[in-house]
């Protein structure tokens, strides 16, 4: 990990060297939690530009990780800032640059612009939220229904990312998580197993659409302030498939509150959910869509406590996080997934 | 008489939970929420650490030796012999051999789901479900549900 001194020269030095500014000062470099699956630094800057103008930022640093729970794709997650910053209705940080040389940083980056607001889903039990929560938990449906409404075509995603068909959604996405448990390997696992066997014996219907999926669409990866959402972030799972996953991912039991059991995002009802995503999105969820995604749910979030439980058995990388993920969550899941799959059959 | 270990890790558990309330560095807290996680799952675990993979053995066992019964020639032979190599380690209670032995029971079991889940006969599905139930019960005793928010 590098200090904070180091990342302010080497930024300073990028910024000049590599993008030609010149006067830069690097004010403030602090290390922030970001997530796992990033280096996260806040930098505040400021620097003249080739043209002479004076330009302050506030920015975030993304580092890539030497080990990360996801494979994380740095320009996936860049590209959906750049797709979506200038749709209205769903707010990102404005992307400014990213650089795949780890020469300048120590590893690859990029940097996007630093907004104000919590992520921690907890803030939103404090009095400042008592009216705003509802509202919050409802531009979440709000947002991620438009973010199913745009055509990745028109966005330019096709090109970047697998286009899968409206049909073969669902099988690409299971190929994909089996592939990173059977890569993972923990040992045999009967629930695991018996889940991913009903969701290949019983396939969705075929998607609404073809939409970006965000891949990791929870509380917790907006930041927000009473007014609202400002920012979705963590987009580095996202890809093109069915948007009904989004909905399965963001209702899971994982990310409920203590307090609010069954409540989606701590309010909400999975039908109020559905209705508000289908009002922006005017797509419609079909009931046996939404109980498939809800089962790949937990095959895909088991797939991530596995890789940790792997990494951490075989020494990769033994971090406590690394034994949480799989010690908190895997007999949860477990527990969830038998009961998503409605017993036997 | 040493403090017996669920003591210690009680008072580990209660300094870790002060340190928590002053700690403000996120990652650290966040690696402190993971240590008070496995301090609480080697509490709850500890009195019952061999003789719930005993019982574990001991169900799996009985379940495999049923479907042996029911099961075609090949399957029925795999089945008795994993029920076979896990009697064969009755009596030695290292956490190793428990856990080796319950992992080749898996194997063993999952096998038997494949089958039963194109097995529409009474005591097929029976036997199914008692698969499932006991799963679903060794998933809850083991869950540790706490909410991160």
């Amino acid at each position: 990990m590098k200090q904070s001194s180091t990342i302010q020269e080497r930024l300073r030095d990028y910024l000049t060297g590599n993008l030609g500014f010149k006067d830069v000062v690097v004010s403030h470099a602090e290390l922030i939690f970001g997530g796992f699956s990033r280096e996260t630094w806040r930098i505040d800057a400021e620097w003249l530009t080739a043209d002479g103008v004076r330009t302050e930022k506030s920015m975030i640093l993304r580092l890539d990780p030497p080990f990360s729970l996801l494979e994380s794709n740095r320009h996936v997650e860049y590209a959906m800032y750049k797709a979506f910053w200038p749709v209205p209705g769903v707010p990102v940080p404005e992307p400014l640059f990213i650089e795949d040389d780890p020469e300048p940083l120590g590893m690859a980056f990029f940097a996007m612009s630093r907004l104000d607001g919590a992520a921690w889903p907890g803030e939103l039990r404090q009095p400042m939220y008592k009216e705003a929560w509802s509202k919050i938990a409802c531009q979440m449906f709000q947002i991620l229904g438009l973010i199913a409404a745009q055509d990745c075509r028109d966005m330019g995603l096709a090109d970047l990312l697998p286009v899968p068909s409206v049909d073969n959604a669902w099988a690409v996405e299971l190929d994909k998580w089996e592939k990173v448990i059977n890569d993972n390997d923990i040992g045999p696992l009967p629930v695991l197993r018996a889940a991913i066997r009903k969701l290949r014996r019983e396939p969705p219907p075929p998607a609404p659409k073809l939409s970006v999926v965000h891949g990791d669409y929870r509380i917790g990866n907006y930041l927000y302030i009473p007014e609202g959402i400002v920012g979705v972030l963590d987009w580095e799972m996202a890809h093109l498939g069915d948007p009904i996953e989004d909905l399965g991912w963001a209702f899971a039991k994982n990310w409920h509150f203590a307090k609010a059991p069954g409540k989606i995002a701590g309010k909400l009802t999975a039908g109020e959910a559905i209705r508000i995503w289908e009002d922006a999105s005017g797509l419609k969820v079909h009931p046996d869509a939404m109980r498939w995604w809800t089962l790949f749910t937990n095959v895909k979030a088991y797939a991530l406590w596995v890789t940790a439980a792997n990494k951490a058995a075989t020494g990769f990388t033994r971090q406590l996080i690394n034994t949480d993920a799989a010690w908190q969550n895997m007999y949860d899941q477990e527990l969830w997934m038998l009961e998503d799959m409605g017993g036997v059959s | 008489m040493r403090p017996a270990i669920p003591v210690a890790i009680d008072a580990a558990l209660r300094d870790f939970k002060n340190l928590i309330k002053i700690e403000t560095d996120a990652n650290k807290r966040l690696n402190m929420i993971a240590l008070i996680t496995f301090l609480n799952v080697l509490k709850r675990d500890w009195d019952t650490i061999a003789s719930s993979r005993v019982e574990e053995i001991e169900v799996m066992s009985s379940l495999l030796k049923r479907g042996a019964e029911l099961a075609p020639e090949q399957l029925r032979q795999s089945l008795t012999e994993a029920v076979s190599q896990a009697e064969q380690n009755r009596g030695d209670l290292r956490m190793s051999t428990l856990d080796t032995t319950i992992d080749r029971l898996k194997i063993a079991l999952i096998d038997l789901q494949i089958w039963l889940e194109s097995n529409s006969t009474e005591e097929g599905q029976a036997l199914h479900a008692e698969l499932y139930s006991f799963l679903k019960s060794k998933a809850s005793r083991l869950a540790v549900l706490r909410k991160m928010w």
